[in-house]
This record gives structure tokens, C-alpha cells and sequence, in this order.
């Protein structure tokens, strides 16, 4: 029985790696390994039972090349009457995602593994959250909900509906109007902002003298239960919410989503499609970076070159809007396809228009990173070593300016990066000036990723596919290299629209580092430090309705956020 | 914004089937259906203005699209609503009941045209039973 499991793990194994680590799962779960199957070409799921995760884990964790991807929780009570959790590994080096999938009763504790993989702490704690998974070996606490969310209802869970949510849950407002005896009460919610990011973000600085000791993270502010939105809409509706998650970078959510699905349901997209895809997705890319190097610049107290990327920035968004019809929230993207095409014109002024930008770019930063006062408080502050990187599944410029050449275009390739060559610009030093200096190569990259694709763009009008059928139960994985990092979504299917969507923004994983970074700081560079990871906190919360009470407003130290800014 | 074209459109609802935000709602009661599109929800995706299958929905350049009271934001269309002859519920507009007539140049005729799909199905079923049976 155990020997025919092992050699069912070589035959779905896809390189020497992934057939060795297997191996590795197959030897310490012995007869709790109970089913090990290839979803999708680079996807191998299996099946085990709790009592061995935390083996699995180990031996996962142990392995260089092996990162934590993302965990996302189910609930199948209705078709098996089980819950699931289906962990996500990526194996780096071949691009192989292994999925292990757990059931469990909900009664019953899954073991923890936050011990061994340090990435997964939140997981946990919005699984328990949100849907009443009980994990044993570590301490749980409220991550998501808020801190009078009634005990016993998860809101993930398939037995309760979004109605039953609103209705259950009103903010405090009304009642804390009748405490104060006022007739009409009007919220004026102050903080918690981020200085200059304007997103609702909550940092806690324990500072002896100039020098920051420890720190405290508190998010989860503007949680908008967007999963569960979309497992009441259909298919095509879900990538024009998928790309409000995310002001900045909503596209790579779309793309994301639709190549989960397309994964999940075998739709072979047309060749048009990921190029458009893949163009618009660099486009993006470029605005973001700008906009990031444009804030950083200002918080660093050097509010020429803010306006400068931000003039620059604009030449691309105009560009957007030509090829897509809008400046942000494009909303082109459907499974199977796209909805605008790109033809001969449009490639001639988007070539013209990059020439623009790359000159006027190149200019502008040549001059702002030679500014001393930038160079000086860049380097040597926020530093982050590659061991912690890799401990915490860092992703994104975050990683890469800690020395891991981690880049999902190139890993777990998708759309059409596989036809263009670019390289992936990496600093071993870990400190702000590292991060700042990968993003900038990036968008030197990304204009020559474009410049590519337009070149070789195919000329046929194919960018949709017909017509293609669901099919309930199917899991699929999709990821996208967003400006800030990976995003990974996992869908899993159901009739008429996604059953399970689990959205992961790089955020997520790279906020959990923010406390190691901020160690050791001047208190002046803890604004830059914080933003060095691009923090996109509406994305990690993915989710304002529920969360501003009144009676909490008082407690939060409006103080400390403006100690923190920038003077 | 959108424009929806009173005359063309029949008030099937494939629109706000497709509505990613939900900005066109439908409801429909004992007279009239009325289809309301909600500007403040619009994303201007043009999901509908691809779907329509009437070619109803235009798309515009306007943009401004402020207001001081809520209710400028919201505009209606009132279609007349059609009582299924067997039971007597209201289900669809009397123009999506002439238009798919027209659609199936008379291939279907009126006394099921004007029947609800639940009464429709039980009457399919009797008129087959009968055939088999030859009993009433």
C-alpha cells in the first residue's frame, strides 16, 4: 500500500526535484498519505491526514528552494462534509506548486505550523477567523473579525449568507449614539492612516531614545469580505471585483483570478489574449513603480522627485487609457479572454509614447538617486538579511532586494513572459536603497518587456475563446508577479461561479517582516522603512464598512502616527 | 453613463444578469416591470451594452456625473408586466412576450406564450401524457 503511493508520487512528479521532495512527503507520512494526484501540469495535490502535516511541514520548510506560496481553507460540508485546507508550496527551482490538501471535521485540531513554516501565522489565524478551524500547538487570536464579532459565526462558511452577515453585524454607531444621548451622530473615523500611503494601517513603535526596540503590526481595518461577495456572483462578474481589491494593481488580481479559473476548467486561452495580458500587466507595473519611487521620494523629504515620477507616471496612464479605454480598474479581463483588442496604431503610439517615458525616466533617475541626502538615508536603514527573507517566504522587490531571485514571471511562467528575454535585477544588501534600486531596474525591464511583446505580437483578432463549460469541485492555482510581489489566487470551482476564492496579496506575506525590519531603526527612517515593502494594506485585508467604531477611535494615539511622519 | 433606448428594449434582463456591481436592478409586481439603473453603482464596464441582445444600451461620453440628491442618480424604465393565463402570477413584459413571438415566427403559439415556464412545463407534460394515453 505505502510502496504503491511512493511510486505513484514518482510518476506525478515533474523533475528530479519535485520527485525527490516527494519522496521525502511520501517517507514521513507512511500510510497517512492517502492519495496523490496532478491536477494541472504544474500542480501535484495530496492528500493527507492532520496528524502528519506538521512532519510535512518540516520537511518541506527544510528544503532551500521551497517557499510557502499560500494556505486557503474550504468548507466542503455540503458535498463531503468535511473542511479542507489545501497549503500551497512552490518549488522554486522547477516551478512546480505541491498542494497539500487536509481534511478535518472542524472539530478536531489540525496541528499547527506556524513553528516550523513562520509564514503561515496568519493563515492560521484567518482560517480560525473566519472559518472556525481549530489549530492545536499555538495560540489563537482574532486576526480578521472584529474584537465583538460574535463568537460562533464564521463568515466563510457555506451555512450563513452574506443577508444573514449585514443583518447580524451593525457597527456600534447607533448604540454608542443612544450611550451619548445625541440624536444624530456623525463619524469623523481619524486614523489609523499611513502618513503618506493614505491606507488604514496601525503600527505600534516601542522606540528607547531615537532608536526603534520592537514593533507591532495591527491591520485588517477595512476587511470587505470580498471572498464571500464573489461566491455569490458569476464567473464573468468576479474579475471586475477582483480588480477592485486593489487600487493600485487591480489588474494582476483579474489576471490572476481568470487564470485560476482557466487552469481549474482546462481553457487553453488564445496566444493574443496573454499578450495583451502580459502588456497591460507591465504597464501597470511601470505606474506603480513610479508612483512608489514618487512617495518614497517625498517621505524622504525630497518632494522634487515626487513630482517628477509623477509627471512621468502620467505619460503611462494616458497610455492605459488608450490601450484599455481607462486610466486604472481596466476591466478588460474575462475567463477565456479579453475585451479589447490592440492593433497596429495603438502598438506605433505605445511604442512612441515608451521612448518618451524611458528618456525622461532615465533622466529623472540619474539625478534622484545621485541626491545625497536620498542616498544617505536609503542605505544602511530597514535591513532585512536573506535568511529572514527566505524564513518569512518574502516575495516580491521585498525579496529580491534581500538577495533571493525569486520572480514568479520566471518560476511559474505565465501569460507571455516565456517568448521575451528579460533578467530579474537582485540586491544582496537587504536595506531600503536595495529595494528602491530593484524597483527602479524593474521599470527599465518592464519597458523592454513591452517593447518586446509589441514586436512579435500576433496579428490574428483571436482573443476569446468561444464558449466553455464549468464544472463544479476542480481546483486551480493562479499567479501573477504584481508590482509589490506575487499574488496567488485559488479557486475552487462551482456551477455558475467560483465555490472557494481565495485571494493572496504579496502584502500579506511581506508585512509579517516589517517588525524585523523596523528593529534597530531611527525613528525618522520608520516611515521609509515601512513603505520600502510597498505596503498595499487594502490588498492584505482585502476587504470599510464594518470595522470603524466609535468607541475604539478614542483609544488609537493619533500621536505616534504623526511622530512618525515625515518632519 | 449609460443611455438605454425605451423603444428597443424589452425588458428581458440580460443586463442586470451580467452587472458586475449590480447597478441595474429589476423588479417586477403586479403591473409593471421596471428596470432602475443606479449611476452611483455604475462602473462603466459596458457588460451590458455587450450583452443587450435588443442592441438597447448605448454607451455615452458623459462623465460629470454629480448630484445633490441621490435620486438624480437613479433612472427608470417601466415595461408592462404580463399575468401568466393559467395561474395568474406576473412574470414577464408584454414586449419580451411579442418580441420572442417574433423571434420564433410563430412557432409558439399564444396560449403558451402567455404561460409561465412552471405552468408551461405542467401543461407540455399533460398535452404529451394525453397523446400517450389518449385520457384527458
Amino acid at each position: 500500500m505505502v510502496s504503491d503511493i511512493i511510486e505513484t508520487l514518482a510518476s506525478v512528479a515533474r523533475g528530479s526535484r519535485s520527485k525527490s521532495i516527494l519522496t521525502k512527503v511520501g517517507e514521513v507520512c507512511g500510510d497517512k498519505l492517502l492519495k496523490v494526484e496532478r491536477v494541472s501540469p504544474s500542480t501535484i495535490k495530496v492528500l493527507i491526514k492532520a496528524d502528519c502535516l506538521h512532519e510535512v511541514a518540516e520537511v518541506l520548510s527544510a528544503e532551500r528552494d521551497v517557499y510557502f506560496r499560500t494556505m486557503a481553507a474550504s468548507d466542503e460540508r455540503p458535498a463531503e462534509n468535511l473542511f479542507k485546507l489545501y497549503y500551497v508550496f512552490g518549488i522554486d527551482s522547477e516551478g512546480t506548486n505541491i498542494v497539500v490538501e487536509v481534511p478535518t471535521d472542524g472539530e478536531r485540531e489540525v496541528p499547527s505550523i506556524s513553528d516550523v513554516v513562520k509564514a503561515c501565522d496568519w493563515y492560521e489565524l484567518e482560517a480560525h477567523d473566519l472559518m472556525g478551524v481549530k489549530f492545536s500547538g499555538r495560540f489563537l487570536k482574532r486576526l480578521v473579525l472584529p474584537d465583538d464579532w460574535p463568537e460562533e459565526i464564521h463568515p466563510l462558511r457555506k451555512d450563513i449568507t452574506t443577508e444573514e452577515i449585514k443583518k447580524l453585524y451593525q457597527p456600534q454607531v447607533v448604540k454608542r449614539a443612544v450611550e451619548l444621548g445625541v440624536e444624530e451622530i456623525v463619524k469623523i473615523p481619524i486614523g489609523p492612516y499611513h502618513p503618506a500611503l493614505h491606507e488604514p494601517e496601525y503600527f505600534e513603535l516601542y522606540v528607547r531614545g531615537e532608536k526603534v526596540v520592537d514593533a507591532r503590526y495591527v491591520g485588517f481595518m477595512v476587511h470587505r469580505g470580498i471572498e464571500k461577495l464573489a461566491e455569490s456572483m458569476k464567473y464573468d462578474q468576479v474579475p471586475f471585483l477582483a480588480e477592485r481589491i486593489c487600487g493600485i494593481c487591480g489588474f494582476v488580481h483579474s489576471v490572476s483570478y481568470t487564470q485560476a479559473v482557466e487552469e481549474a476548467l482546462n481553457i487553453e486561452v488564445p496566444e493574443k489574449t496573454q499578450y495583451i495580458r502580459t502588456i497591460i500587466l507591465e504597464l501597470e507595473r511601470i505606474h506603480s513603480h513610479l508612483l512608489w519611487i514618487g512617495v518614497a521620494l517625498h517621505l524622504l523629504g525630497y518632494d522634487t522627485g515626487f513630482m517628477h515620477a509623477w509627471r512621468i507616471r502620467e505619460k503611462v496612464m494616458v497610455l492605459s487609457e488608450l490601450l484599455t479605454g481607462s486610466r486604472k480598474t481596466y476591466g478588460i479581463n474575462l475567463v477565456g479572454g479579453v475585451r479589447k483588442d490592440i492593433n497596429k496604431e495603438k502598438i506605433e503610439k505605445t511604442k512612441q509614447t515608451l521612448k518618451q517615458v524611458l528618456n525622461e525616466y532615465k533622466e529623472f533617475v540619474d539625478v534622484a538617486t545621485s541626491v545625497p541626502q536620498v542616498r544617505r538615508r536609503l542605505s544602511g536603514t530597514g535591513v532585512l538579511p536573506g535568511g529572514e527573507a527566505r524564513a518569512y517566504s518574502l516575495v516580491g522587490p521585498t525579496a529580491r532586494g534581500s538577495g533571493l531571485s525569486r520572480d514568479v514571471r520566471k518560476d511559474y511562467t505565465y501569460g507571455a513572459y516565456h517568448f521575451v528575454s528579460f533578467s530579474i535585477p537582485t540586491y544582496s544588501e537587504g536595506d531600503n536603497l536595495a529595494r528602491t534600486l530593484v524597483r527602479i531596474d524593474e521599470v527599465y525591464e518592464s519597458i523592454n518587456i513591452i517593447e518586446q511583446l509589441l514586436d512579435t505580437i500576433p496579428s490574428s483578432s483571436e482573443i476569446k475563446v468561444d464558449s466553455w463549460e464549468p464544472q463544479p469541485m476542480k481546483l486551480g492555482l493562479g499567479n501573477v508577479e504584481a508590482p509589490r510581489g506575487e499574488v496567488i489566487h485559488v479557486v475552487i470551482t462551482g456551477k455558475y461561479g467560483p465555490y472557494r476564492w481565495r485571494v493572496r496579496a504579496p502584502t500579506y506575506q511581506n508585512l509579517q517582516a516589517v517588525p524585523t525590519m523596523l528593529r534597530g531603526v531611527d525613528l525618522a527612517d520608520a516611515p521609509i522603512t515601512i513603505a520600502s515593502i510597498d505596503p498595499c494594506f487594502s490588498c492584505t485585508d482585502r476587504a470599510i464598512k464594518i470595522n470603524i467604531k466609535t468607541g475604539k477611535v478614542e483609544f488609537i494615539p493619533l500621536e505616534v502616527l504623526s511622530r512618525g511622519g515625515v518632519r | 453613463m449609460i443611455e438605454i433606448d425605451p423603444v428597443k428594449c424589452v425588458g428581458c434582463g440580460a443586463c442586470v444578469r451580467i452587472c458586475p456591481p449590480k447597478a441595474l436592478t429589476i423588479e417586477v409586481n403586479e403591473k409593471e416591470t421596471i428596470l432602475k439603473y443606479f449611476i452611483g453603482r455604475c462602473i462603466f464596464c459596458w457588460m451590458c451594452v455587450q450583452t443587450c441582445p435588443q442592441k438597447a444600451i448605448k454607451t455615452t461620453n458623459k462623465f460629470e456625473l454629480s448630484a445633490v440628491d441621490v435620486h438624480e442618480l437613479q433612472m427608470e424604465l417601466v415595461h408592462n408586466t404580463v399575468k401568466c393565463r393559467v395561474c395568474g402570477k406576473p412574470f414577464i413584459t408584454s414586449k419580451f412576450v411579442k418580441e420572442v413571438g417574433r423571434r420564433l415566427n410563430g412557432g409558439f403559439k399564444d396560449d403558451l406564450l402567455y404561460v409561465c415556464p412552471t405552468c408551461r412545463r405542467k401543461l407540455t407534460a399533460k398535452k404529451i401524457a394525453t397523446k400517450v394515453t389518449g385520457v384527458e
